[in-house]
């Protein structure tokens, strides 16, 4: 099968080379190999760096995942409705995903940049004290979570949409004669119907919050100072520009287990949750 | 009519979707109009910045647009012919061999691109690959596999097994049947597939970056970053080129969403 050949030597070989790598001390200036046993994870456990960066990926996923996933539900509850404008709004509301993430990162910056947009504003409201949203680590780390679930809200509202469109008119309809209160309604109705896109969104989430780079180096580069970069970013820094290959591929692998254990977690609980609802 | 509901869903979509049209309406305003005045409508509407643009970095424009757009076709053609064909493959093996692959495809889709990235430098780099057109192009195609695979089967899932079946009686090879009976019943699954990873491939910034080389290659997305990094832009040009980078995957959305949300069920529904 050619398509298992592909995808064995150009993803599941790099998973294992992944595993090899973090015992050894290469470089890629000199095509140096030196086993040196388990030092690049002892060397791991005094980095700083290293916890700074799971620090602020740990922290813009729970963001994500919590602000995405509540967002997205109310939009969609919001716009689902048989009327023209609601139609419309539904196509628009999706653009933000399609986007490039790095054409996000720079959407965002010129807003939220000393002199963009967002302080003009609120200059116009005569608030006097500028705000360094992209400059300042208290509120970089908020600004870059707005910017991730910006393109995040627009996947889980329309795959909840998707969702919302199952549920029978008819049980609907009886809902309604039942006189059931719009919170009842939406836990006894809605939210078993929303089950499986629960678990779809909140793996999407997982999965580009992992992976974050391209929004944090269009936004803020990973500073001021260290204080916005994301794990990603520091394995290419140090694979790529310090040339620790060996010790970058530690950190991979660290994030690898990190991210594989969450991400398969949550879709075998979210995944029985659906079957028991 | 629900006006009480169209007002606040009109109102809260604008705010959620306000920096689009930040990007689009200050493309075409003058430097000075999208300081003063960033949020209104132009006085003027300029092309000066989108002229700016071809004058100043138009080679990097051009040459970005077109690796871009081999790229997204070439990786569409091979990820189609090549996960449609392992769904079709999957669908005679035993049950068990089968939740094997997919839990390997699976690893494959949750997979953050970065944490692989040095080892398929160097393994690129083994096959004299590095640096080169053809090895971005099997990464891509590699890394969009799992996914096209999953909306495939799901698709493949509701054509009856009889009716495969049936063809094999009639003497049908398999490949025969792959082509004249499941393939063209499985045209939304290539809609979905096409539209869904073209975006992908079309937005990646990461990968490019650092598979193309640091100097050499560049895609759209790569091609901005150079454009912030070299040339000192101005806002206007920055949204210009955005603009158009973006537009691309926006018309395709637009005249095939169905297939995108489809697409985005089947292949992370399981």
């Amino acid at each position: 099968m050619p398509a298992l050949i592909l995808f064995g030597i150009l993803i599941m070989l790099p998973i294992a080379l992944t595993l090899i790598y973090s015992f050894f001390k290469i470089s890629f200036l000199t095509n140096d190999f030196h086993f040196i046993g388990t030092k690049n994870f002892y060397k791991l456990l005094h980095k700083k760096d290293f916890y700074n960066s799971l620090q602020i990926v740990l922290f813009l996923t729970f963001i994500a995942v919590i602000a995405s996933n509540i967002i997205g539900i109310i939009f969609a509850k919001l716009l689902n409705h048989e009327n023209k404008i609601f139609i419309i709004l539904r196509v628009l509301i999706f653009t933000p995903f399609i986007l490039s993430p790095i054409v996000v990162g720079y959407t965002f910056s010129s807003i939220l940049t000393d002199n963009g947009i967002l302080n003009q504003f609120l200059n116009y409201f005569s608030i006097e004290h500028n705000i360094s949203w992209l400059g300042d680590p208290k509120y970089a780390l908020i600004s870059i979570s707005i910017a991730l679930c910006w393109q995040l809200i627009a996947f889980c509202t329309v795959i909840y949409l998707a969702c919302l469109k199952n549920i029978p008119t008819e049980l609907e309809d009886a809902v309604k004669i039942d006189g059931a209160s719009g919170l009842k309604k939406f836990i006894y109705l809605d939210w078993p119907f929303l089950a499986p896109a629960l678990t779809i969104n909140t793996v999407v989430i997982l999965i580009s919050s992992f992976k974050l780079y391209d929004r944090v180096l269009a936004l803020t580069g990973g500073g001021p100072g260290r204080s916005t970069e994301t794990i990603s970013m520091l394995i290419i820094r140090t694979a790529f520009n310090e040339n620790r290959v060996g010790f970058a591929s530690s950190m991979s692998l660290i994030l690898l287990i990190i991210s594989g254990v969450t991400t398969f977690a949550a879709l075998i609980y979210l995944g029985r949750r659906e079957i028991s609802i | 009519m629900p006006y009480k509901r169209i007002i606040i869903a009109v109102v809260l979509s604008s705010i959620f979707l306000f920096p689009l049209y930040m990007i689009i309406i200050n493309s075409f305003k003058f430097e000075q109009e999208i300081l003063n005045n960033p949020a209104g409508l132009p006085d003027i509407i300029t092309l000066s910045n989108y002229i700016n643009i071809f004058s100043n970095s138009g080679e990097l424009l051009t040459k970005s647009f077109i690796n871009s757009i081999l790229f997204t076709s070439f990786s569409i053609i091979i990820v189609l012919q090549l996960s449609s064909m392992l769904a079709f493959a999957i669908h005679f093996l035993k049950y068990r061999t089968q939740n094997i692959i997919f839990i390997f495809l699976l690893l494959g889709l949750i997979l953050p691109t970065p944490i692989i990235l040095i080892p398929v430098f160097t393994i690129l780099k083994f096959l004299n690959l590095n640096n080169t057109f053809i090895g971005l192009l099997l990464f891509f195609s590699a890394y969009y596999i799992p996914f096209g695979t999953l909306v495939f089967r799901g698709f493949m899932k509701n054509i009856p097994k009889e009716t495969i079946e049936a063809s094999f009686v009639d003497g049908a090879s398999f490949l025969v049947c792959y082509f004249k009976i499941v393939l063209p019943l499985l045209k939304p699954a290539a809609a979905s597939v096409i539209i869904i990873t073209g975006t992908w491939v079309w937005n990646d910034f990461i990968n490019p970056l650092i598979l193309l080389g640091p100097s050499k290659g560049t895609t759209v997305t790569v091609g901005l970053y150079r454009m912030v990094g070299q040339y000192s832009v101005n806002f206007g040009e920055l949204f210009a080129f955005m603009v158009l980078i973006s537009l691309p995957v926006i018309i395709a959305y637009l005249f095939l969403q169905k297939y995108f949300i489809e697409g985005l069920m089947a292949g992370s529904g399981k």
